[in-house]
């Protein structure tokens, strides 16, 4: 039972980012490979304040302004790129993230990481146990799935799919594209450090490993396999690319080579979907009429 | 509008110069040349899709449709309009999540496309994509509007529909800009023409002499 509330509260902030990145690069086209720097970002400013005698939600608040900011930095930075290009670009933000995570070493702990992150305590209530903590996971990233959801309904999203469709046709209009697209990197990043606080909170231990690169295409990949700009599908795809490790050892593969087996795995869903489910597993097919 | 001296170059190349146009409230100019003429880089210019510092205050006052159908893929039939007609500020959009405004209901009754306003774009016919094309521009209200081969690809019962409100905004006192190849419409709609060839304009009047002018014939259809 432990075990599968662990498995639920992991799934349910890998959703969470898969979401959020799904609203970026899907509904907005914004071609990011650096979500999980502001997942790290969210995580590393949680453990200094709460380190730094903080509570919780005073770390929380923290670290989603700081995110605020600096992705609205980075973004203003990246806007006049275009689509590869702005790939190209955020993977620089992502190298660069993870080397100032091992070269602030005085800060961050480098390498070694930092451990024995407090668990959150909300209105007086110590989360100690995975149930609790389950809870209010679920409680607050299913609030922010909303306020995505929400957001992807209303005349903002509207405005992001025109913006992904076809951005020159919308000049026509006078909208301010650019304040659109700083606005919806910066709140996804916020929703991704809002992860990184219940990440970092959850398992008391973290290093730059996991909000390197390689962390960033796997989310990516989470979303590339669920459906793009589909935000149940994102979540389902996380669910299925989460639990993969999990089918793997049910079915007898020796758990030494079980991450060999998951990257094939991983490889091959990748090649899959690329070729014959452009829009992912759990999304609707695209319309592709001219 | 009165645009003066409209000069435009892509990179070395020059696609427009000194073009001079004079368009009046409750008229419509037609512009026609033929292709490569810089027709398109003069709409270009006039709808804030191509940089220019001198007639910024006159592209808040324009809308357009495009020769090739620019509507957005992901969306359906009253989502493209809505764009056209709802608020631009950003904190607003995320508030909005209305569907109801009435002047975007109204366009889609005009062109005959409110049946199909839940419709995603990609499922409809070139006719009438145009034709929410048409909506769209009518949904943003603005005074000046520049419709590009607009009657292209239109069955002839919509080409009247669209004849018809063109005509309807023309009485309200809009002033409309047609780029068009079939010169007998450019002869019945237009108050008046101007010529482009090579970024140059040629000629310009009224319909019946410009289109008599052996420039004009010489230039837009080898003379034939």
């Amino acid at each position: 039972m432990e075990y599968l509330i662990h498995l639920s509260i992991i799934l349910l902030i890998y959703s969470g980012l898969a979401v959020s990145l799904s609203v970026l690069v899907g509904k907005a086209g914004i071609f990011s490979v650096a979500h999980a720097t502001w997942f790290g970002v969210g995580a590393y400013a949680t453990a200094l304040s709460m380190f730094g005698g903080y509570s919780y939600g005073t770390s929380v608040v923290v670290a989603i302004s700081v995110t605020l900011v600096v992705s609205a930095f980075v973004s203003i930075v990246l806007l006049p790129l275009a689509k590869e290009q702005y790939a190209i670009g955020s993977f620089g933000y992502s190298v660069l993230f993870s080397t100032i995570l091992i070269q602030g070493a005085s800060v961050t702990h480098g390498t070694v990481g930092m451990f024995g992150i407090p668990r959150p305590t909300v209105f007086g209530f110590l989360l100690e146990s995975n149930i609790s903590f389950l809870v209010f996971t679920a409680v607050v990233l299913g609030s922010a799935v909303t306020i995505l959801w929400y957001i992807t309904r209303s005349h903002f999203g509207r405005v992001l799919c025109a913006i992904r469709d076809d951005e020159p046709a919308l000049k026509v209009f006078h909208y301010n594209i650019n304040h659109f697209k700083v606005l919806i990197y910066a709140i996804t990043s916020a929703v991704a450090a809002l992860c990184g606080t219940l990440y970092a909170t959850y398992v008391s231990f973290i290093d730059p490993s996991s909000f390197s690169l390689t962390e960033s295409i796997f989310i990516l990949t989470l979303v590339a396999v669920g459906g793009l700009g589909s935000l149940r599908g994102s979540a389902l795809g996380a669910a299925t690319l989460m639990l993969l490790p999990e089918m793997l050892r049910f079915v007898g593969v020796p758990s030494e080579s079980a991450a060999e087996w998951r990257m094939v795995i991983y490889g091959i869903l990748l090649v899959y979907v690329g070729l014959y489910r452009p829009q992912g597993f759990f999304a609707r097919p695209h319309l592709t009429a001219a | 509008m009165k645009l003066k001296n409209l000069s435009f170059s892509y990179g070395g190349i020059c696609a427009l110069r000194d073009v001079s146009i004079e368009c009046m409230p409750g008229s419509i100019t037609g512009i026609i040349g033929p292709n490569g003429s810089g027709k398109s880089t003069l709409v270009n210019m006039m709808t804030n899709m191509l940089p220019t510092k001198d007639f910024a205050h006159v592209q808040f006052t324009t809308t357009r449709t495009f020769q090739d159908v620019r509507l957005w893929k992901g969306l359906t039939v009253l989502d493209a309009v809505l764009l056209a007609c709802e608020s631009r500020g950003m904190f607003r959009a995320i508030i909005s999540t209305k569907t109801t405004n009435p002047i975007a209901h109204e366009a889609l009754d005009h062109v005959g496309l409110m049946h199909k306003k839940d419709v995603n774009v990609t499922q409809l016919s070139y006719g009438e994509r145009k034709l929410v094309e048409l909506a769209r521009a009518l949904a943003s209200q603005k005074p000046i509007l520049f419709f590009d081969e607009l009657f292209a690809g239109l069955s002839s019962v919509a080409k009247e529909r669209v004849i018809g409100i063109l005509i309807e905004e023309k009485k309200s006192m809009k002033t409309i800009v047609v780029i068009e190849h079939n010169l007998k419409l450019i002869q019945d709609i237009c108050n008046s023409v101007y010529v482009l060839d090579g970024g140059r304009c040629i000629a310009s009047g009224i319909p019946e002499e410009v289109l008599k002018n052996p420039l004009v014939q010489e230039a837009y259809s080898g003379g034939i």
